[in-house]
């Protein structure tokens, strides 16, 4: 039986100030629900990318929602910066 | 019951009625629950506008309440915290206008002592509100009459021996005094309250301007190493933003269809590359001698005083461009030179009108002339050939005193086309409840022309979305709506607290953050989204007791489908109806009317307004 897994999801995208709809690729993070060296991994990605703006939304079990915490009970967490002005 | 000023850190303490039909000033408070609430800014002013404004006040009602608030953070070392928020009753929509203008009143106003202003009732002759250390007074204003937004700031301030940076202004134009349906509150010159009609309702009450002193009071912090420290990471977050000058100009190279062009009769623009250059950040900031003109506590480079360097119209001092101004001005009516389209976005402020509804307004008679629809006689003689840039000049100071033609265009888009009729009335760009987007081709843009529709406000209330590939161009729908769902409450917390969305990214966590350090509470960014969810389902039941419903739609030619570029052939519309449904069902509202549903409202703690839907 596979372990379960969770997995991080970053939407990497041009750094300039005024967005532009190019999408550079994505950094995806997963890990194993026992394990804490990769939880800790992920949460800490997850803190540094809350802190710079970035939008985190949890997916599953339940629908999504934008979520403020990191929940390594969750199947997914997507993250993106925000789109605003111009 | 405890007072603004009990205990907590981040508030003035009292807010200053004003009853311009009695000539009375009061000072009143909100308790700490309340506060906690609904924050400032937008909150206290829908709170505000729930409680006091009956569903048959028209805009201009005496009745009609006018709310202008900073919030729990305005006049902070957080940059650019001298926002204030605007709501009244709209003119456009005839629900809630919410809008925001930066600047420096929100913070000059609570050094003076007062978290916010709500004005009320008719003066019986023009006044201003002079207002400084906790007191306030009106004035006699019959002799600033006709003055533009720009010259009145520097006049009062001269009048009480104030230089650029000791005192601050927010005017209505000749737009605002002459109840055009979209005037715009301007605040020390270019900063913009502007969608659905706030300067014409401060019109309606025969008000001005207000001036309000820098002020000696300070606002109490409970932690101030900890703001500090929000404030630093939000800085360092926002540093390297230069503006949205840039806009047109990047969407232009990068081949992105977003650009609304010739009022969306076509999506694609055509412009030579030296033309195009022009527009850049680059050559601005080069050519227009920018001058700083920033907004309270703000580090960034984008708010500057610019002048027109050569052409017809050099020497014009204009407040620097945003996006929308050079989109609404450039690409819209297809004015293709830098100059006349900066000469426009400065008129338009001058004069007082919003620059949205005044580009679509041009851009739909521009469309109409182009197709015979209107002709010259209708026009007062003007030739409003597309890019004619002279020509909306003069339209634009006709509108903004309602003279000739200029008086049922005063009406916005959606009235002024409904007017005409015909082929005419189906060029014209608007949402069903009356209001018209932001400056882009939101048939591209299915994010924002989603949410315009849907929105309570007559602008934007998620006002941002993420940067996945699924949002950003068309052929999503329900995507879309997950987007929004998943945003909404965001914008219109940050807009109850003062602070300037260039500046903080609407960044949850570190907002809270600061409200937590300021004020003392133990405040979560969770529950910052449930503050902005209650106050967007208040304004919703709002509108719908005043009967705006079923109108979540855009109008014929705003949702129609592009005709040419990259995207032709993908509309939104046959989506619609499922959109809504699915965001309905997201938002917890009834999937076929839109209302709130009972279980909604007690969830945030509206269980008191469940009765006003039956």
């Amino acid at each position: 039986m596979a372990e379960e897994l969770g997995e991080l999801r970053v939407i990497r995208t041009s750094p300039t100030g005024m967005q532009k709809d190019s999408v550079q690729g994505e950094l995806r993070l997963t890990w194993r629900t026992g394990d804490a060296d990769e939880i800790a991994r992920a949460e800490k990605t997850f803190q540094a990318y809350l802190q710079k703006g970035w939008l985190a939304i949890g997916e599953g079990p339940g629908p999504k929602k934008q979520i403020f915490t990191f929940n390594p009970d969750l199947e997914k967490i997507v993250l993106a910066p925000l789109v605003m002005g111009g | 019951m405890m007072t603004m000023s009990d205990n907590i850190g981040g508030y003035a303490g009292k807010l200053l009625r004003v009853d311009l039909t009695e000539g009375t000033l009061t000072d009143i408070t909100f308790n700490q629950a309340t506060l906690r609430r609904y924050l400032g800014g937008t909150g206290l002013g829908v709170k505000v506008l729930y409680d006091e404004v009956t569903p048959a006040t028209e805009w201009s009602d005496p009745a009609n309440r006018l709310t202008i608030a900073s919030g729990p953070l305005g006049g902070t070392r957080i940059g650019g915290s001298g926002t204030i928020s605007i709501v009244t009753k709209g003119t456009l929509t005839g629900g809630v206008a919410a809008v925001q203008a930066n600047g420096l009143f929100g913070a000059y106003l609570k050094f003076s002592g007062y978290d916010g202003i709500i004005l009320q009732g008719q003066a019986p002759r023009w006044q201003y509100l002079h207002v400084e250390d906790g007191k306030a007074e009106l004035k006699d204003a019959s002799y600033l009459l006709g003055v533009d937004t720009y010259d009145i700031a520097d006049t009062l301030k001269a009048e009480y021996g104030k230089t650029d940076f000791q005192a601050s202004v927010l005017s209505i134009g000749a737009a605002g005094e002459h109840l055009v349906r979209f005037a715009a509150i301007f605040v020390d010159k270019g900063h913009v309250a502007g969608h659905n009609g706030s300067g014409a309702v401060m019109g309606s009450k025969r008000l001005k301007a207000i001036i309000t002193m820098r002020g000696k009071g300070q606002i109490p912090v409970q932690d101030e190493a900890g703001l500090e420290g929000v404030a630093n990471q939000l800085y360092e977050n926002v540093k390297n933003f230069t503006g949205t000058i840039n806009g047109v100009y990047n969407w232009q190279t990068a081949g992105n269809p977003m650009l609304p062009v010739r009022n969306y009769s076509t999506n694609v623009w055509t412009i030579p590359d030296d033309k195009l250059e022009e527009f850049s950040e680059a050559y601005i900031r080069s050519a227009f001698s920018p001058k700083p003109h920033p907004c309270w506590g703000c580090r960034l480079t984008h708010a500057t005083m610019m002048t027109i360097p050569r052409g017809p119209y050099a020497g014009m001092v204009v407040e620097e461009p945003e996006y929308e101004q050079l989109s609404a001005w450039g690409t819209a009516i297809d004015t293709q030179d830098i100059f006349s389209a900066a000469m426009l976005s400065g008129e338009t402020d001058r004069v007082g009108l919003e620059n949205n509804e005044a580009g679509w307004l041009v851009g739909w008679v521009m469309e109409c002339y182009a197709k015979g629809y209107l002709q010259k006689a209708d026009l007062d003689g003007l030739e409003m050939r597309w890019g004619n840039a002279d020509a909306t000049r003069q339209l634009l100071h006709m509108i903004a005193h309602r003279q000739g033609c200029g008086d049922w265009l005063a009406e916005g888009v959606m009235r002024a086309s409904q007017k005409v009729g015909g082929e005419a009335a189906k060029c014209a760009i608007y949402t069903m409840k009356g209001n018209t987007p932001r400056g882009h081709d939101h048939r591209t843009r299915w994010t924002e022309m989603f949410e315009t529709c849907v929105s309570n406000t007559g602008t934007l209330e998620v006002g941002g979305y993420m940067q996945d590939p699924k949002v950003m161009q068309p052929g999503y729908p329900m995507e879309v709506v997950d987007n929004l769902t998943t945003l909404q409450g965001n914008m219109v917390f940050e807009d109850s607290l003062g602070t300037c969305r260039f500046n903080t990214g609407t960044n949850m966590t570190l907002l809270a953050q600061a409200v937590s350090a300021i004020t003392g509470w133990e405040f979560t960014p969770e529950e910052g989204k449930t503050v902005g969810l209650r106050i967007v389902n208040l304004m919703r039941v709002y509108n719908i007791r005043c009967g705006i419903t079923g109108r979540d739609y855009p109008s014929e030619r705003y949702g129609s489908t592009p005709t040419d570029g990259p995207y032709k052939g993908i509309g939104i519309k046959p989506h619609w109806d499922a959109m809504l449904q699915r965001y309905y069902q997201q938002m917890g509202w009834d999937v076929q009317t839109g209302h709130p549903l009972p279980d909604t409202l007690k969830r945030l703690d509206l269980n008191h307004i469940i009765r006003d839907l039956r």
